[in-house]
């Protein structure tokens, strides 16, 4: 099994030139609290990197650590292969997105977005010009005598990105960017960051607790849960292949159904489950299926049949989700779309799945 | 306050206090317009005369002094006040910090008489700092310090540090510490990072300390009627002379209410220059 979970395509590895910035066992710890347990990131040049993880899991300490306003207990920091672990942080051209912007109050939006041409010398002719495109290219043109406070959310944040992109830093780190903004506006941004990734050539290291947000924007995904690295990998590759039960259940809506190895696939409440093809599991130990909601189909043609009942059914526009109680009373939720309809409260089902759909994780 | 009037009651010494303030205001300028009598205590009819006495180059210059005074203490507050006060926010280690508070505020727990002696054994020919140079061998003879601006001034910076370290301490302390590291991370150094950030952040901070230093230099008197013995005058010993030397309250409170619009005046002119700086509070 653990061949199995613990398999990373080879095209996924770190790849073979020099990473724009790697990060070698750094760790970090307050007193006898670990924020950051040792551990290894790689991100190529270019790579748009999503760490994502629950409040407390330690995305800040690594994230000031990279850019330098936290010292690592351990561990080594290299970008582009040189030792920056103790450079200080102005001098590491690194750009910081901070979670509350931190746009200078007593600056108007265009010395907010001078500012780090300033203190790079550059005459003011050209200065002047960059200042001017890049407010042009956030869409800000026209605003730059204001003052932050005289802002929307959408705009400061905005600012915000063009005081970061205007100098043109190799490496981009965002502390929760839009974390403060709301749901329309977070996508118009999550856009305008995919776009301004795209034509800039920047790495970015990108720091969230919404999983939506790391699944649309990443080339790859690290997941961090309790000061340590869960699993990292693509978007499609954690969602349709997560390493751990958590990572499941972080990651979108996730059936799991418990029960012990045996010889013919997983005995649960409910019944011998089939494994996953290619799972040669020990017998007698603990395990645990997961499948993703769209996977769980009704009256299946093959595989397992589980009977239940719907017990609740939820109305999400483009689908509708349903909650079947199986014998056992564990649940299973599944999707349904808007043609195929909803079902009744109580309506008797049989569900299935098609066997290679599920993973084997450790329970 | 509907449906509890007792609470209109607890304003009441509040109320006391400002109608005594008020009676006493008016005292005094009703003394200020009012004749001196030679030999009496007693004052005569209306007269603008006290005023026009102030004229004379003499009282003239002790109010230039007076200014030049207050604004001397206010700068060296104010320059002394500020790694004060960023030490006591930005110090890591708690010992350093409570250091610095003791370092800082401690002067308040004293009175301005007993601070003010403590100078006189410092500053004095045979003090601490003339004993100790001419110990040394660096002068020969001890240097003036009693009785001299320097000296004065000296004095004074002490008396008002506490209230410009606190009064700065509170501005840097509001100051999000994202800011500096916005700075930092955008390429400016420690220097550069203070002198275009946390500098002009904390300016209110400047504004309401030195502003404070000022209007409380204004009304000290122990400090410059003992260190200046005489031979530094401000407004408030000019004002204790003529009343209790001379027993000419009228030209005494005439004073008192000249140096209090001066005071207040200064005061406002530098809030108007600073009007653009304020905005960022």
């Amino acid at each position: 099994m653990d061949a199995q979970v613990a398999d990373m395509p080879a095209s996924l590895a770190a790849p073979s030139r020099v990473p724009k910035l790697s990060v070698q066992r750094i760790g970090k710890r307050y007193g006898k609290l670990d924020a950051l347990l040792p551990m290894d990131l790689d991100v190529a040049p270019g790579e748009f990197v999503t760490i994502l993880g629950p409040s407390g899991s330690g995305k800040t300490t690594l994230l000031q650590i990279i850019a330098g306003l936290t010292e690592p207990t351990c561990g080594r920091l290299l970008i582009d292969g040189r030792n920056e672990t103790d450079t200080p942080p102005h001098r590491r051209g690194i750009g910081v997105v901070f979670q509350n912007y931190a746009l200078f109050p007593h600056l108007t939006v265009a010395e907010n977005v001078a500012f780090p041409l300033q203190m790079r010398r550059m005459p003011a002719a050209e200065l002047n010009r960059k200042v001017a495109a890049t407010l042009e290219m956030v869409g800000l043109g026209g605003l730059q005598h204001r003052f932050p406070r005289e802002l929307s959310g959408g705009q400061q944040q905005r600012v915000a990105l063009a005081r970061c992109f205007v100098y043109q830093p190799a490496l981009i780190i965002m502390d929760e960017p839009l974390g403060a903004l709301d749901r329309k506006l977070r996508e118009t941004m999550q856009l305008e960051i995919r776009r301004l990734h795209r034509d800039t050539g920047a790495t970015i290291l990108f720091v969230t607790h919404d999983q939506d947000e790391a699944l649309a924007l990443s080339d790859r995904i690290c997941l961090l849960n309790q000061a340590r690295i869960e699993q990292l990998g693509t978007p499609q590759d954690i969602y349709e292949r997560p390493a751990s039960l958590f990572v499941a259940d972080f990651i979108g809506l996730s059936n799991v159904l418990r029960g012990t190895l045996e010889a013919g696939g997983l005995r649960t409440a409910d019944g011998l489950l089939p494994l996953p093809p290619g799972a040669t599991p020990a017998s007698g130990s603990l395990a645990a299926l997961v499948i993703r909601p769209e996977h769980v189909e009704l009256d299946p043609a093959e595989g397992p049949a589980l009977a239940g009942r719907v017990t609740e059914t939820v109305y999400a526009g483009s689908e509708h989700r349903l909650v079947v109680t199986l014998g056992s009373g564990a649940s299973l939720i599944l999707r349904r779309t808007a043609s195929q309809g909803s079902l009744p409260l109580g309506a008797p089902v049989l569900l299935g799945w098609p066997a290679e759909r599920a993973q084997l994780l450790r329970p | 306050m509907r449906g509890r009037p007792f609470l209109g009651w607890f304003v009441a010494p509040g109320v006391l206090c400002a109608l005594g303030l008020a009676a006493a205001m008016a005292a005094v300028l009703q003394y200020a317009v009012r004749a001196h009598i030679p030999g009496s205590l007693g004052v005569g009819g209306f007269t603008l005369e006290n005023f026009s006495g102030m004229l004379r180059p003499l009282y003239a210059s002790v109010f230039l002094q007076t200014v030049q005074l207050c604004a001397l203490t206010a700068l060296f507050s104010l320059l002394a006040g500020y790694p004060l006060a960023h030490a006591l926010v930005h110090a890591r280690s708690a010992a350093w910090k409570s250091a610095v508070l003791v370092i800082a505020v401690t002067p308040l727990f004293l009175g301005e008489v007993v601070r003010t002696y403590s100078w006189l054994t410092v500053l004095g020919n045979s003090g601490f700092i003339n004993g100790a140079l001419l110990w040394l061998g660096l002068i020969d003879s001890p240097v003036q310090l009693m009785f001299t601006r320097f000296g004065v001034v000296l004095a004074l910076v002490h008396v008002t540090l506490p209230v410009m370290v606190i009064m700065l301490a509170a501005a840097l302390s509001h100051i999000n510490a994202d800011y500096l590291r916005a700075a930092m991370s955008l390429g400016a150094g420690p220097v550069r990072g203070f002198l275009t950030v946390t500098l002009p952040l904390s300016m209110p901070g400047i504004l309401a300390g030195t502003s404070t230093a000022f209007a409380w230099t204004f009304s000290a008197f122990a400090t410059p009627q003992m260190i200046g013995g005489g031979r530094v005058n401000m407004v408030s010993n000019l004002v204790y002379q003529l009343g209790f030397a001379s027993f000419n309250f009228p030209f005494a409170a005439s004073l008192s209410v000249v140096g209090l619009a001066l005071a207040a005046a200064v005061l406002a002119l530098l809030r108007l220059g600073t009007a653009r700086l304020e905005r960022l509070a």
